[in-house]
């Protein structure tokens, strides 16, 4: 082809991209991968050279055929990459076991390159018998700040070693379903030199190691989430501010002074919640203590109490049914003791998940008053599934007349067009009524399909909120009146099974009936807000009340 | 919120084709360059921008004002979500433009050292090229025809990095 013959275009088409400074065309070239990357060399004399002085690297073996090939492409552009380029970023991902020998070369080319951001995330293809170790030459760079190691495996097999991880310039640190150490007979202390890490999460992870020490100085948000296997965990972490515990055990923790956020979840009463909470601001705690068919123990009763006055300096405190219907079954345990919060802000009692059965809740005086008592300004919010349903159904509601009103809209339009045609001079409008009629018609047809689907519509979902607000008033209305104890009716009571049939639904679990409701209001694109404090402003909120 | 006030300080930017902008000093504060003139005390009344030509310059004023009045980070998680999701849904419309004024403003939000309109730009250009032939990718982005490869060269260029073409 020859060039030579389409040298003219015009001003405003002109490549102002290759004029570029070479770090631009690098941020256009960041979300791709290096394989793309090196594939721009074809583009244009200024692309060629492009690639080599990319500073980030994303190699991916999904791009290839087969792994050796993946290789290939790797030691290729390690070899011919500009050195002088430092690489501020790299990213590998590849199917095959950790202890590759592309893993080695690229940690060690990252490392030799000041890399600051290091993410490996590997599934493992075969079920190897063994754990598969990461080269240790992973594990030590003076310069990387954020490091992820993710594995894929059904259950975790690619393993860390044991010596304590060189990083004195991490700041984040996040695990996910690998294993740290292997070794039961061993304490470590794998982040004993990462000085300056502030940002630790380690999930669905299985630790082994006779006592595994998190103690690290400057750490500041530490999340354990579905640990496994671990004998003893100890954190010792001065500086600890948000901590997340979830189906993972901690036996001790050093860090009293600045934590203010904590989030526990899990089976058992956390026996580390012990004088170690001086300045708690938001705390969430479920505990799934809940046994099918079975009345609460006593003794968890005790535990419960004791958990919950550990937490007494907490201000917004998030507790699961199954706390409160645990201590609210033991009044007499409850009425000779004072409050332990004395500042709360909020009260928030949540659903339990993964809880098939309905709620037995009452509000008995005493436990109420073991909550609230001493915090006299606590907002309280009972989080009912219930409440949410009738929620989103008054969206929808709302959503469906907003689009009949819209559809008066265009009604008005289409009259007021029919009578700008009719103003004017006959043979004008003759023509332009040539050109309309077919379009009003369809616009008319439409609208009244709309409509009427709209209408139908709109006559459910008030059937429903109907319905769900007879409910709420006939099973609900004792939450609005905190003096009193009534009780809300047991599973098998009618009442609970009407709340199925209002769902159409042939389960009376309120958990489904959850689900299908947000469903139904994430396609109208309402989602609820389920973290904090759902509804609490501007909503209908009949659970809500001031104590 | 931040809302522009008559009262406050106003910047006039002049484009290239003479066309001037009055607009107040906290979104002329998005530009990083204009920032610093502004703190060395260097900035006239008028500030003259011969590179940036008057349709790039409203636009990245219109983005600047976006950006200047949405609430910032931190400020408050609850208003946080609503915020950015307004700022993303200004930014995807925003960036519904062609491509010759997408560079445009590129290279002007380069000079202007505009950090989140460089980001946006290029992430524009980058979600344009996605999955295309090399010689879509050419006439997406105008590539100049003298600088491309002559068919020999582009051979060559494919032989010597063949590892990256399988």
């Amino acid at each position: 082809m020859d060039n030579d013959g389409k040298k003219v275009r015009s001003d405003v088409n002109e490549d102002r991209l290759s004029g570029l400074p070479d770090e631009l065309i690098h941020q256009i070239l960041y979300r791709f991968d290096t394989k793309f990357a090196v594939q721009t060399c074809v583009l244009s004399s200024r692309w060629k050279l492009i690639w080599k002085s990319i500073p980030h690297l994303d190699f991916s073996s999904e791009h290839f055929k087969s792994l050796p090939k993946f290789d290939k492409f790797v030691t290729h552009v390690l070899t011919n990459r500009n050195r002088q380029v430092e690489v501020s970023s790299v990213k590998l991902l590849f199917r095959g076991v950790v202890s590759q020998v592309f893993v080695k070369k690229i940690a060690n080319y990252a490392f030799s390159h000041n890399v600051q951001e290091l993410t490996v995330i590997n599934w493992p293809k075969i079920e190897p018998k063994n754990y598969q170790q990461y080269p240790p030459c992973l594990f030590s760079s003076q310069t990387l700040k954020h490091l992820s190691l993710v594995s894929r495996d059904y259950t975790p097999i690619s393993c860390t070693p044991k010596i304590p991880w060189d990083f004195p310039a991490l700041t984040s640190l996040h695990l996910y379903d690998i294993v740290l150490c292997d070794n039961d007979n061993e304490s470590v202390d794998l982040f004993s030199k990462c000085l300056n890490l502030e940002n630790l999460v380690i999930e669905y992870s299985i630790i082994r190691a006779k006592v595994f020490n998190i103690s690290t100085p400057r750490l500041s948000t530490l999340k354990l989430s579905y640990c496994r296997e671990s004998s003893v965990i100890n954190v010792i972490a001065p500086h600890l501010e948000n901590l997340t515990v979830i189906n993972s055990s901690i036996n001790n923790i050093k860090a009293p002074l600045r934590l203010s956020y904590l989030c526990y979840s899990g089976s058992f009463h956390p026996e580390w919640f012990k004088n170690c909470f001086h300045s708690l601001n938001e705390v969430s705690v479920n505990l799934s203590i809940y046994t099918e068919n079975k009345p609460y123990v006593e003794t968890a009763a005790r535990e419960t109490i004791n958990m919950l006055q550990e937490l007494r300096s907490a201000r917004r405190l998030t507790l699961n049914m199954d706390i409160f219907e645990c201590i609210s079954s033991f009044p007499d345990l409850l009425s000779h003791l004072p409050s332990p919060f004395n500042n709360l802000i909020s009260l928030n009692i949540i659903n339990s998940n993964k809880r098939k059965a309905a709620y037995k809740v009452k509000l008995p005086t005493e436990a109420r008053n073991f909550l609230l008592e001493n915090s006299p300004s606590a907002t309280f919010i009972m989080d009912l599934p219930e409440a949410r349903i009738l929620v989103c159904f008054r969206e929808i509601l709302d959503m469906v007349s907003q689009e009949i009103n819209e559809d008066f809209t265009l009604f008005s339009k289409r009259a007021h067009i029919r009578s700008l045609l009719e103003a004017l001079p006959k043979r004008q409008m003759t023509t332009m009524e040539a050109r309309y009629t077919h379009q009003l018609e369809e616009t008319e047809t439409l609208r009244i399909r709309l409509r009427s689907m709209s209408e139908d519509l709109l006559s459910y979902v008030e059937q429903k909120v109907e319905a769900f607000e007879k409910y709420q008033s006939d099973n609900i209305l004792t939450f609005q009146d905190p003096s009193s104890s009534a009780v809300i009716p047991t599973p098998s009571s009618p009442s609970v099974t009407c709340l199925g049939e209002i769902l159409d639904m042939p389960s009376q679990e309120t958990d489904e009936a959850f689900t299908f409701s947000s469903k139904m209001a994430q396609s109208c694109s309402y989602i609820p807000r389920l973290k904090y404090q759902p509804y609490a402003v501007n909503r209908p909120q009949p659970v809500t009340f001031k104590v | 919120m931040s809302t522009s006030s008559s009262s406050s300080k106003k910047i006039v930017l002049k484009s290239a084709d003479n066309e001037t902008f009055e607009i107040d000093e906290i979104v002329a504060l998005e530009s990083q360059a204009i920032k610093n003139m502004i703190e060395d005390e260097c900035a006239d009344n008028v500030i003259p921008l011969g590179n940036i030509d008057s349709k790039t310059l409203s636009k990245i004023i219109e983005y600047c004002k976006k950006h200047a009045e949405s609430p910032k980070k931190d400020d408050n998680a609850d208003i946080d979500e609503k915020a950015v999701e307004d700022l993303k849904s200004f930014d995807a419309e925003f960036a519904k433009v062609d491509m010759p004024l997408i560079q445009d403003i590129l290279m002007a939000a380069n000079f202007l050292n505009i950090d989140n309109l460089i980001g946006l730009m290029c992430r524009t250009i980058a979600d344009r090229i996605k999955g295309k032939t090399p010689e879509e990718i050419r006439k997406i982005l105008n590539i100049n025809k003298n600088d491309l490869l002559s068919p020999e060269q582009e051979a060559k260029a494919r032989e010597e990095n063949s590892w990256a073409f399988d």
